[in-house]
Parts: structure tokens; sequence; C-alpha cells
């Protein structure tokens, strides 16, 4: 039963991407244009040399041009995964089950435990390497062959994190769609990304960001994901990415369990009407 | 289907609560083979009837049965044996295109992939989405129209002997809504058990073989159109035209024929007389032979109206009949 959810996502996911090439692509651009910002922006106004000399203090690692940018290139990717997987999965089981209607047609078929489960994993698994896919040219411009080993270690670490927020946006979007009234979730799902990106020191020293954000982030695995990512960026093959692996797949595992108590007690509250 | 019960929790505020009962134990069996409609005004529970049957809300009491499963405790054998078309309006994914949506549905449902891409193009041939060369668009493209046939399509995949039809032509134009009709008549006659709910008396009247009407979850009256017309005591209305100026003629009926209401218009050169009887047809036709024959009236016109199911339809939901 479960393997034929998974095989109708598999077909959704990618004729929406056929659908959506052009969104993807936008997806890319940005990312990018951040990249390069990071780097060039600040080096406008005190030179590549200060900035290089900072973030080599920062990361107590010394960095030359090539090194900083695929770190700024990595760091983009962790930005796309989170705003890409928990806007999409909560808005889109929104619009399925209020909007489209398409609830009718999944519970026809399925249970929704079944469902939501399926869908946590499908849809980061495939987004993921898809809205991180411009990484793999550049880095192997970059850094040649170890640039794509590094895009490989990368893209690892970018699909484990997905599929825990996969799960973590199903826990945020089940309570929104089956048990309120609103209609707009896009006003959460937009605020939400955000807070987790801002509460992770990704945009700001972590120390400078107000409590509740860093609360928001660490509910999340992506600090941890964000650590990994700039070891692998400057370092090659940490050995912590074994214990980062640990972790996410027992956080992964508890968000499967409360996003399966949650998706029973949907389904038992649609099937009563 | 005994005694269905199912009511409804609405939230008013933080602390109201109100209770809608939906179905007030409803009880009612379709034959193999017919189409059975269910006629009701709005809110009248015949959607929450068609969820309860296609598996996907539970019944507070009572106990149903589809294709001898029952749709409580054997929802997945159930599944496997009915098609069903909800609101034509939505339900698909609105950037996939009808093939997708189908696809989609289809891999759900366990067909393989192969198996999936055939069986769509054969049901979309059948409903002629194919020819229309519709399939490949995005289904917020389509037409209510077209969407009302990717309705069917779907309910169709799995080719279920049992299908249950949500008001299947509401808000069609004229030409899709006959189409639609044509289709769900060719579906009974391949012998597939249909279960039919509209408003549209015509429409009904056309296409069902039995009737039950539901009003505020309770079943008022159900059985073949033309015995629900004959056990309502509805009246035949006969309006005929005879070819002198004869004052006499309402009392000759009123001797023959059962008459309830009668009422004449003399014209220059003929006499129109309109009258309302239970008797049947056949009664009717012989009173006016004999007093064509008796009474050397010439009738120049003669029109025997049926009741409609409409008629029919608004004496019970009106409240002016008992079922």
């Amino acid at each position: 039963m479960v393997l034929r959810v998974l095989n109708a996502l598999t077909y959704r996911e990618v004729a929406w991407f056929r659908r959506f090439f052009a969104d993807y692509v936008v997806s890319w651009i940005f990312p990018l244009a951040l990249s390069v910002g990071v780097i060039f922006l600040p080096a406008s106004i005190s030179g590549v040399n200060t900035v290089l000399s900072r973030m080599s203090n920062l990361f107590n690692y010394q960095m030359d041009l090539k090194t900083a940018y695929s770190l700024a290139l990595a760091l983009t990717g962790i930005v796309n995964v989170v705003a890409i997987v928990i806007n999409d999965v909560i808005q889109t089981m929104f619009a399925e089950f209020r909007f489209m209607e398409v609830g009718w047609m999944i519970l026809e078929t399925t249970g929704l435990v079944k469902y939501t489960i399926a869908n946590a994993i499908i849809r980061p698994a495939i987004m993921t390497p898809l809205a991180t896919l411009f990484l793999a040219p550049l880095l192997l411009y970059l850094n040649g062959f170890s640039g794509l080993v590094t895009f490989a270690l990368l893209e690892l670490v970018f699909i484990a994190t997905s599929i825990a927020l996969g799960f973590y946006s199903t826990i945020v979007a089940i309570p929104l769609t089956f048990h309120t009234k609103i209609s707009r979730p896009w006003t959460i799902a937009n605020t939400l990304a955000p807070a987790i990106l801002a509460g992770t020191g990704v945009y700001i020293p972590v120390n400078l960001v107000p409590a509740i954000l860093r609360f928001f982030a660490y509910s999340t695995p992506v600090p941890r994901s964000c650590e990994i990512v700039y070891l692998i960026s400057l370092r090659g093959f940490p050995s912590e990415i074994t214990l980062f692996l640990v972790f996410i797949t027992f956080l992964t595992s508890l968000y499967l369990a409360v996003s399966g108590i949650l998706s029973k007690n949907a389904d038992a509250r649609v099937r009563k009407g | 289907m005994e005694n269905i019960r199912k009511s409804y929790v609405s939230r008013e505020g933080f602390r109201k609560k109100r209770v809608v009962e939906a179905l007030k134990g409803v009880s009612l069996a379709v034959r193999r083979g017919e189409i059975h409609a269910l006629l009701g005004p709005n809110g009248a529970g015949k959607t929450t009837l068609i969820k309860i049957l296609a598996t996907l809300l539970l019944p507070d009491d009572g106990k149903a049965y589809v294709n001898g499963y029952d749709v409580v405790k054997e929802a997945e054998k159930v599944r496997s044996v009915i098609g069903v078309v909800l609101d034509v309006s939505k339900g698909f994914y609105t950037s996939l295109s009808g093939y997708e949506n189908l696809v989609f549905y289809a891999l759900l449902k366990g067909y393989s992939y192969g198996e999936a891409r055939k069986r769509v193009r054969e049901v979309l041939e059948l409903v002629g989405l194919y020819e229309m060369n519709a399939h490949n668009r995005p289904y917020y493209t389509y037409s209510l129209g077209m969407r009302a046939r990717l309705s069917i399509a779907k309910a169709l995949l799995t080719n279920p002997p049992v299908l249950l039809l949500d008001e299947p032509t509401l808000g069609l134009d004229v030409e899709s809504a006959k189409t639609v009709r044509k289709l769900v008549m060719d579906l009974a006659k391949e012998g597939r058990t249909i279960l039919v709910t509209g408003h549209n008396m015509y429409e009904i009247e056309q296409i069902a073989s039995s009737i039950t009407i539901i009003n505020k979850g309770l079943v008022i009256a159900s059985g073949a159109p033309a015995d629900l017309k004959t056990r309502l005591g509805l009246m035949l209305r006969v309006s005929m035209r005879i070819g002198d100026v004869n004052s006499n003629v309402a009392e000759y009926v009123k001797n023959l024929i059962p008459v309830e209401k009668i009422s004449m218009e003399f014209n220059a050169d003929s006499t129109r007389i309109v009258f309302y009887t239970k008797a049947s047809r056949e009664e009717v036709i012989q009173g006016i032979m004999q007093i064509h024959k008796s009474f050397d009236v010439k009738i120049i016109d003669l029109v025997i109206e049926e009741p409609t199911l409409e008629d029919a339809y608004i004496a019970v939901v009106g409240g002016e009949h008992g079922s």
C-alpha cells in the first residue's frame, strides 16, 4: 500500500518538475545571487582580503577566495532547501485538502497516515536535488573532481535534512489544514522558513539572534546541518558526519512519530465529518 | 442501507457547538444494474449519504453495504468496487493535466505505470476528452463540462460495478449535461449499478429507474417514477378542443370521467375544455371516445399531460402529501 503511494507521489513530482522547470531555474538564480553577495558585497566596501581574513577568523580556517565562495554556495544550498521544503509541504497539503479538494481522491484510495508519511519523504527527496542542482557545475568548476565529491556529501546532508524538515512541516501543516479555519497558510509558511534560517545564524551571528528565533531553529535539524555543511565545504569529509547522520535519524524518527499520530487523528476527524 | 444516522458538530465561536443531524435514520436499497436517483433539496443529506457509501465518512449508526461489503468494516473492499464522482468542479490538481491527474490516481489505486497509462487513455477516450485533445492541457484550463467528463473518467478508471455520482451535471450547459446523461445511461446498460443525486427532475426522470426522495435527513418517498406519481395521487391535465360551441360538454365529461376541476373557454367556432383528473390515462381516453361517439362531438385537438416528477417532488418536499 505504501509502495503504491510512493509510486504515485514520485510520478506527481516528476510531472510537476516538468511543468514548473522555469520555477526551479528561478530557485537556482536567487541563491546564486546571494552566494555572490555574501562575498563580494562586503568586499566592495572593505576589499576581498579583509573579507577573507574575517571569514578565516570566523570559521577558524585559513581560506582563499575559492574556498570562501564554495562555502557561500553551500550556505545558499541549505537556505534553498529550508525555504522550499517548509513552504512547499505546508502549502501543498493545505491546497490539496482545502482548495482543490484533491483530499477526497487521496482518502478514497488510501489513509491519511500513509499519504502524509510518503509525502514527507518523497517531496523533499525529489525537490532537494532538483533545487540544489546548480551547485554541481559550480563546485566542479571551482574545485575540480573534489568539488563533485563535496557536492555529493552536501547532497547527502541536504536530503537527510530535507526529509526531517518534510516531517517537521507536516507537523505544522496538519493542525493548520485540519484543525483551524485559517485560509491564508502561506503567511505562516513564509514566516517559518526565515525564522528557522535566522535562528541558525545563517544571516547574522547566532548570539545576536533573539531567543525566540533560536527556539524555532533548534526545534529543527537546521543548525546542526549548517555546521556540518561548513565542515564539508572546508575540510572535505569530516568525521562528524556519522554523528550528524545518527542525530538526524533520531530527530526524523521523532518527527515521524508525532506526524503519524497527528495524521491518524486528522484522518479520523475528516472521516467523522 | 439500514437506518443510517449521521450528525455533524460545528463550532460557533470558541465555546458554542451546534449539532446538525444530516441523516436521521435513512434506509434504502438499490437493485443491481439499476440507476437509482436520490433527490432532495440542498442540505437534505444526499452528499453525506454518497460520502458514507464511498467510505469517505463514517456513519454514527446503522449499516450500509455496497456490493455486499460493509462500508465500515470492509472499507478497502468497498473502495475496490466503487467509482465516485463528488464535486465535478474540483477534486484534481489544477496544475497537472487531466491525463496526469488520472495516472496519479491509477497509481494510487495500485496500477503499474504501464497499466495506468493504458487504462487512463481508454477512459479518456470513453468520455471524449481524448478526441477533444484536452487530456494534455492543465486542469485549470478545463471548462466545467470537461471537468465533469474527467470526474466520470476517474470514477470509471477501475471499471467498477458500482458508481456513486453526486450531482454529475451540476452547473453544466445543456449540451454537456446531455452528454453526461447519455454516458450515465450507457454505463447502466453495461450492467453497472448507479446511485446518482440531483436536482434536475427532467434529467432524473429520463435516466432513473427508481427514486428516493430525502428531505431533512429522512426518506420521505421512494419507488419507480411512475409509481411515485400514482401513489402521490397526482392528476392528469387534459386539454380538449371541440368543433362547436356546446356548454353541455362539461356535463358529459363529468358523467364519464371523475373530474377534480374543469374549466371551459368559448371561442367563435370551438370550445376549449381543460380538466384535471385522478383517473388513469386509459380511462380518460375511453371516456372521451364515448363522448365523441354518443354525443356526436367533433374533437379537433386533445392533449393529455402526465404529471411530471417535478410535480411529485414539489408535492413531497413541499409537504402536500405523505409518502
